[in-house]
Order: C-alpha cells, then sequence, then structure tokens
C-alpha cells in the first residue's frame, strides 16, 4: 500500500539550468546527446542522455526550444562537466554560447489530481496542448507530461516571480514537497536520477527511448548500435518494496550476484529502493537481502 | 519579456584551453592532394583543421578549404607552401597529428593520426 497522498504536490526541481545561444546551438547539442534533437520544433520540449564514449550515462537532461534559445536542465552534480562539454566541443566558426541560469529560472513540477486545477489557478488549460508543448502565459512556460504513473506540469519561471509562483501555489491547497517527499515519490513511481544512472546503460535504466538509433554518431554510439542488435540486456533497473529498510550500495545476493543499490528510504513502516540487478532467464519475484524479504518489479520508461 | 528576459544569468562561460605550439605532419600523398584540391587558390585559401564535439568518441575532425579568416586565433603551418591553420583552442588536441590520404573506393580521403587521442573510433574520423 502506498502512503495517502494530499490531492495535488509541487516540487521545486533541484537542476541546473543552462541558456545556450546562438544559431549553431542545436547543431552542437545534438552531436553531445544520444537523442535526436535537431528536429526539435521551437517552444517544444525533449529528455536527452548524455554517455561516455563507452556508452554509460554521464549525465541526463531536458532540452526546451524557447524563441530560438536552448534552456538545457541537467543534474547538479554534473553540471560543470557537461557545460565544459558544449565549451569546448563548439568549433572555431560556430556561434554558440553558454550561459549560466542557475539563479535565473526554476522549474516547478506539479503532479496534479485534476489538470484542470491549472485553469483555477493559472486560468491555463492544458487539455487541448500535447505533451512536451511549451505554453506560454505571462513570463512563465508550461509544460505537461503524460507519463504511466499520470500527468506531470512542469512550470519554468524566473527567479524573480518563483517567491509569487509558489505562494499562489500554497494558497490554493497545493503541498508543496520536500526533498524527502519528492524521493518517495520518484521510488514510488520509478523515476531515475543522476545517482541511479550514473554509470550505467540506458537499456539497463530503461531509458532505450532516449537513444536514437537513427541520428548517426555521437559519443556511445557504437556501443549503443552493438547492444540494440544484440537485442538483450544483462541488467535491469528495478524497485525493491518491504517492510525493513534496504541498506545502500552494492550487496551480495544469494541467486542474484552482486546488486547496486542506487537509493532507498524508509518511510511509514514501508521501503522502496532502487537497484541494478542482473537478470537471469526469469524474473524472479522476491529477493533476500540481509534477511528480509523485498519484492521485486522491473522498471520501464516512466 | 519573457522567461528568458530576466536577471540571473551569468556571462558566457569560457574556459581555459592549453595553447601549443602545433606541428602536423603531412605524407606526401596528403600534401599532393591537399594541392589538387585548391586548385590554384593557394594565395587566398587555407586548409583549416579543427575538432569539433560529435562522433563516437568525443570529438570529431574537421578540415576545410576556405578563404583565408584572417589572425583570429589561428597558427599558421606552411605545408609544401600552402597554409594550413590550427586555432588555439584546438591546439593541444591537434599538435603532432599525421595526415595521410588513401585512394579507395572505400574510405578512402584524408586519415588522420592524432598521437594525442587515447582512443578512436572505427571510422576514424572520431576520437577522445
Amino acid at each position: 500500500m502506498s502512503p495517502s497522498l494530499p490531492k495535488s504536490e509541487f516540487f521545486i526541481r533541484n537542476v541546473a539550468n543552462t541558456l545556450i545561444q546562438g544559431p549553431d546551438s542545436l547543431d552542437v547539442l545534438d552531436r553531445i546527446v544520444s537523442t535526436k534533437i535537431n528536429d526539435m520544433v521551437d517552444l517544444s520540449r525533449r529528455n536527452v542522455l548524455f554517455c561516455d564514449y563507452n556508452g554509460r550515462i554521464c549525465d541526463v537532461g531536458t532540452i526546451y526550444t524557447i524563441t530560438g534559445n536552448l534552456l538545457l536542465s541537467s543534474s547538479i552534480s554534473e553540471k560543470e562537466v557537461t557545460r565544459r562539454k558544449l565549451v569546448d566541443g563548439t568549433s572555431w566558426d560556430e556561434e554558440c554560447e553558454i550561459l549560466v541560469a542557475d539563479e535565473a529560472i526554476y522549474c516547478i513540477s506539479i503532479f496534479p489530481e485534476d489538470i484542470d486545477v491549472l485553469v483555477e489557478i493559472f486560468g491555463v488549460d492544458l487539455n487541448d496542448i500535447d505533451s512536451d508543448v511549451l505554453f506560454e502565459k505571462d513570463d512563465h512556460l508550461f509544460v505537461k507530461s503524460e507519463t504511466t504513473y499520470g500527468i506531470t506540469i512542469d512550470i519554468l519561471v524566473k527567479f524573480e516571480n518563483l517567491e509569487n509562483i509558489v505562494s499562489i501555489l500554497r494558497e490554493s491547497a497545493l503541498e508543496e514537497m520536500d526533498s524527502s517527499g519528492w524521493e518517495n515519490y520518484r521510488l514510488r513511481h520509478g523515476i531515475t536520477e543522476m545517482c541511479d544512472s550514473r554509470g550505467n546503460l540506458p537499456a539497463e535504466m530503461g531509458l532505450s527511448k532516449l537513444v536514437s538509433n537513427d541520428k548517426g554518431c555521437y559519443p556511445g554510439q557504437e556501443i549503443h548500435a552493438r547492444l540494440e542488435s544484440r537485442g538483450r540486456k544483462i541488467k535491469s533497473l528495478c524497485r525493491l518494496t518491504g517492510d525493513s529498510p534496504v541498506p545502500l550500495g552494492k550487496q551480495n545476493v544469494p541467486g542474484f550476484g552482486t546488486i547496486s543499490i542506487s537509493t532507498a528510504i524508509f518511510s511509514n513502516g514501508r521501503a522502496l529502493a532502487l537497484a541494478l540487478i542482473k537478470m537471469g532467464n526469469a524474473t524472479p519475484d522476491l529477493i533476500h537481502i540481509g534477511g528480509n524479504d523485498y519484492t521485486i518489479e522491473i522498471m520501464g520508461y516512466p | 519579456m519573457g522567461l528568458l528576459g530576466g536577471e540571473g544569468f551569468s556571462l558566457p562561460v569560457v574556459t581555459e584551453t592549453e595553447v601549443v605550439d602545433v606541428d602536423l605532419n603531412f605524407t606526401e600523398s596528403a600534401i599532393a592532394a591537399l594541392k589538387q584540391n585548391m586548385a590554384g587558390d593557394e594565395q587566398s585559401h587555407v586548409l583549416i583543421i579543427s575538432a569539433q564535439s560529435g562522433g563516437c568518441s568525443g570529438y570529431l575532425y574537421d578540415m576545410k578549404i576556405i578563404e583565408d579568416p584572417g589572425n583570429d586565433g589561428f597558427q599558421r603551418i606552411d605545408i609544401g607552401g600552402i597554409e594550413v591553420l590550427v586555432h588555439n583552442k584546438d591546439s593541444s588536441m591537434l599538435s603532432g597529428i599525421n595526415i595521410d590520404f588513401k585512394e579507395t573506393l572505400m574510405g578512402g580521403g584524408f586519415q588522420i593520426e592524432n598521437p594525442n587521442a587515447d582512443r578512436s573510433c572505427g571510422c576514424g574520423q572520431s576520437f577522445g
């Protein structure tokens, strides 16, 4: 049983924001990410992966196209490396400027019980707007995602407006998640962050959708192409659920070998964890760690 | 003003790059092919060899014959009477490269061997 939730919640995302300006921005970024983005239209959004030459994830991000500019939201932990890749990877004859926007733009995610809550609060009706299409109202951008666990609305706001928007949401009886609330939410729904993804292959993380096999070369492409042609993955991201706390890190589990537990929480007598587990021919239902049983569920793209 | 019209953006990010004196090694066949491609434009045009992000291994080579862009951060190397330019930002990645030209029906053209690279991809156009 999942803990009971208030009707609608919101969370201020802890991400690094980078503004990429100039006519060659999309080309520079497209060469680095594993996801095809050079067909993005204005006012749209796409999730992307940054991989190393071994095909392993070194950053995860979201790109927003905003009137000829790109906004990249990526992980805080890898922001310096990712920005350096963009700067160093720009050719002498390309126009592409990288600006830090960490203190300029914020992303608020709303997990509404009913999408019409946006109509009531902001006068924004996203019912007829497609997912990943940006909708501009005042100085804010609204974008909807429809996932396996429901609808999420992200609002991009500038720093000057953040306090006001947060006040409006609170006054509208939306509950603000703190970081532990967010961990609980994302583990319940199988949303990965860099701590889960770093150094793993996209297919293992259930993120194969973010690898475009038709875009040509990018760092890690040879490995991804080989894995795709073999059509088999050795490890899978799984959610563990149980009644006892799950230890973090690598655990030696009889019958499974070594498993890697990247995130774990224990709340209201319920344990949730994300783990990378070597899969055999049959997917077992249970795993025993430290004398406790946990159910296993393989996670796909949310 | 829109979302991007507010405060708090940094100035454009710049990274410190090591600048070294560039040394390039062309084979005889590469020089001959370069002269053929220049087609008599040696006085006004130059070959620029550069690196940019991308490819399977992280960086891609790029070679362009263009009108001389001037001295805007480039190093100039005379190769058989043809000026070859390498931008200072690419100097540490490209100094010491060996450039050959192979005539084959598949995979022919200029080929670069880079002693600075830890790895390169199968097609030879990417390094890291």
